[in-house]
């Protein structure tokens, strides 16, 4: 009898209020190993995230309980205020993401750290559990110090209210958020756009696609050596005359095309698909400016294998050869036409987004192994309707954190 | 061809703070040579502002792109905290720090000369890219300076460069305020970051590798100050938090280059 009231009464006293941080540690990993198990059984929560509108009634019925908690609970409030509790759930919060800063996020996954849920993180039970509860206690500091609101205390309210919407926000409406790609082709308007999975759209307006535009950067040129280790690497202007040093050599240029093709024997200019960057160079030795000789170096395409130069220079073995170009700028050309007969001109690139309808019209990608004669645009259409709230919060913590670092605060409670 | 200009602004700029370093620790023994630390210290900022500027001409770009030039303006800002601090607290260690520091990451960008030669792919050509790393360095360089003046309180307290009329208590409220500041710009580098994001990829936030650790160096300051805030007595537990702190910072900058997430990191430079 004695042996089993001993422990029970053990029991008791510790989870006596107010809770200390053993308690607020056991709490958080019971809820993550709670959380474990859901993700092994549930598959991840990706598939279970809310859209609206049952997003807005799980945050009005979360939000409501806690306004009971913090007026007819005092004690639950306590706990929730505490520094152990904020300590703990904080510090297991960093952790969680600490997590999803070392270990690949690729929900992809077949292994055993996908099916606990550690390849994403941020979508796994256990870290939704630690937010709730962290976003929770910042809900209930906010309404406290609403309470005795005075203009010291407005850099507090609009850097804790500013993370609370974010946070909020921005977890329960990315289940509402739309994200589709668009396959465009030059000359062609198309009407339907496609999510991740493939599932087809259709769309209130087209887009035709009169152009698509890529400009490259000149190549770089890279001195590799026999065993195919890149030695050096340098930009080049794409003009002639220019002179570059590679390690101990320096190349000069005495003849630069971007649009050539090799033809009979020889490099001719020309403005056809595929054409490519071509330059006929000498290489000197840096140190007595002895020429080791000189040749054609050029990038590849689909039309033309890459031809690169190499280098035999006292039983060094050496490749001296352009990259591929990179791109620089991508653009696309565009009419936007819509049922009731609108047609509206524009040009969407990186950086440069396009609204429309409810929509921003993003440039994503075009065929890559085509590079700069790529017929395809691939654009991205994205609709999120939590945007603007959180962008309230955005400007919120800008504000409040402007306040912390030129209005200084006297620290301790 | 050898940049000779290059060459020179790096060695005198080197040879400058060199001197610098040992003049400002001269002083604590001889008075005297702080006007002299000073000085070299105001020519190794020329020095630098010199290549600074060489490159903005060479490379017609702000050289605010690549990690070898983040690393050029943190060596720049980070001695100009410390003039800062030296003129505006009467404290002249944290100078020697900061130098100090300048000097490693120089040395880093010296031996790393392909740190300057990045082709910058059409998502980094923004109106955002400017201000989003300035402020960063700027918080960087601020947390960095409030870190040493708590380690430096830490280890050596009453042992090496001892000043005498500064305590604990307003040393840590110099370090408060300059880690406050330090995290305003931070908050701004993380917006200007997630408004960029929207504008480039449709998304303000899609945790890429680089993304999650500037969020956790900014949730790790944030505990700070709650730390600060709940437990005001507890100095020496902020001074040893600062330095775990500006372990994560690092890692946030550069270490992340070498994590297993980095393949999926936009952030390649």
């Amino acid at each position: 009898m004695n042996d089993a009231n001993g422990p029970k009464k053990e029991l008791s006293s510790f989870w006596n209020y107010p809770f200390g941080y053993e308690q607020n540690l056991l709490i958080l990993i019971s809820l993550w190993f709670v959380g474990i198990q859901l993700e092994y059984l549930t598959g991840g929560l990706e598939k279970n995230i809310l859209q609206f509108p049952d997003n807005l009634y799980f945050l009005i019925i979360w939000h409501v309980s806690l306004l009971i908690i913090n007026f007819k609970f005092p004690q639950i409030l306590k706990t929730f205020l505490a520094k152990e509790f904020i300590f703990t759930f904080l510090g297991g919060w960093v952790f969680l993401i600490i997590i999803s800063g070392i270990v690949p996020q690729d929900h992809g996954q077949k292994n055993l750290l996908n099916q606990f849920g550690l390849t994403h993180i941020v979508v796994s039970w256990p870290y939704l559990f630690t937010l709730v509860l962290l976003a929770s206690s910042l809900f209930l500091t906010i309404i406290k110090r609403f309470a005795r609101f005075s203009l010291r205390e407005s850099v507090f309210l609009l850097n804790h209210t500013g993370l609370w919407i974010i946070l909020v926000v921005a977890t329960f409406g990315s289940g509402d958020q739309v994200s589709w790609k668009m396959n465009l082709y030059e000359g062609k308007a198309t009407w339907e756009a496609y999510d991740k999975n493939s599932k087809i759209y259709p769309l209130p307006f087209a887009i035709y696609l009169s152009d698509f535009i890529l400009q490259e950067y000149p190549p770089e040129l890279a001195l590799i050596s026999a065993s195919g280790k890149l030695l050096s690497k340098k930009k080049t202007s794409g003009m002639k005359q220019q002179r570059i040093s590679l390690k101990n050599y320096e190349v000069f240029f005495d003849e630069v095309i971007n649009d050539g093709v090799f033809f009979n024997n020889e490099w001719k200019r020309g403005k056809h698909p595929g054409n490519v960057w071509h330059a006929h160079i000498q290489v000197y030795d840096k140190k007595n400016q002895q020429l080791l000789g000189s040749g054609d170096i050029a990038t590849g395409s689909f039309l033309q294998a890459e031809q690169i130069f190499l280098l035999d220079n006292n039983d060094h073995k050496m490749i001296i050869k352009y990259l591929s170009p990179r791109p620089q700028k991508f653009t696309s050309m565009v009419k936007v036409f819509t049922p009731s007969q609108t047609e509206l001109k524009t040009s969407i690139e990186v950086n440069k987004p396009f609204g429309f309808d409810r929509y921003q019209i993003y440039q994503h990608s075009y065929d890559q192994k085509l590079g700069k004669w790529s017929q395809l645009s691939v654009l991205e259409l994205v609709y999120d309707p939590w945007i603007k709230i959180v962008y309230g919060g955005v400007f919120f913590l800008l504000i409040g954190a402007l306040g912390l670092a030129f209005f200084p605060k006297k620290w301790g409670g | 061809m050898v940049d000779y200009l290059l060459l020179t602004a790096f060695g005198m700029f080197l040879f400058s703070f060199g001197l610098g370093i040992f003049s400002v620790m001269i002083n604590h023994k001889l008075k005297g040579f702080e006007r002299m630390g000073d000085l070299f210290n105001l020519l190794g900022m020329f020095a630098l502002l010199v290549l600074i500027l060489h490159l903005w001409i060479t490379h017609q770009r702000p050289p605010l792109q690549t990690l070898g030039e983040t690393r050029l303006w943190y060596c720049l800002l980070l001695p100009m905290c410390g003039m800062v601090i030296n003129v505006k607290l009467k404290l002249s260690w944290p100078l020697w720090y900061c130098q100090s520091l300048a000097l490693l990451f120089l040395t880093i960008d010296f031996f790393n000369p392909a740190a300057f030669e990045t082709l910058l792919p059409p998502a980094l050509l923004s109106i955002y890219f400017i201000p989003h790393v300035v402020v960063y360095i700027i918080a960087y360089a601020l947390l960095t300076v409030a870190t040493f003046m708590g380690a430096k309180n830490f280890f050596w307290k009453n042992k090496m460069f001892h000043q005498p009329g500064l305590n604990d208590d307003s040393l840590i409220k110099s370090i408060d305020q300059i880690i406050a500041m330090g995290y305003a710009f931070l908050t701004m580098g993380l917006l200007f970051g997630a408004l960029w994001a929207k504008e480039a990829w449709g998304h303000y936030w899609t945790w890429d590798p680089k993304e999650t650790w500037a969020f956790i160096t900014w949730m790790i300051y944030l505990i700070y100050f709650h730390l600060r805030y709940f437990y005001l007595k507890k100095i020496r537990l902020a001074q040893f938090y600062l330095l775990g702190a500006l372990i994560m910072l690092f890692i946030c900058w550069f270490g992340v280059n070498y994590l297993p997430t980095a393949g999926q990191s936009i952030h390649t430079y």
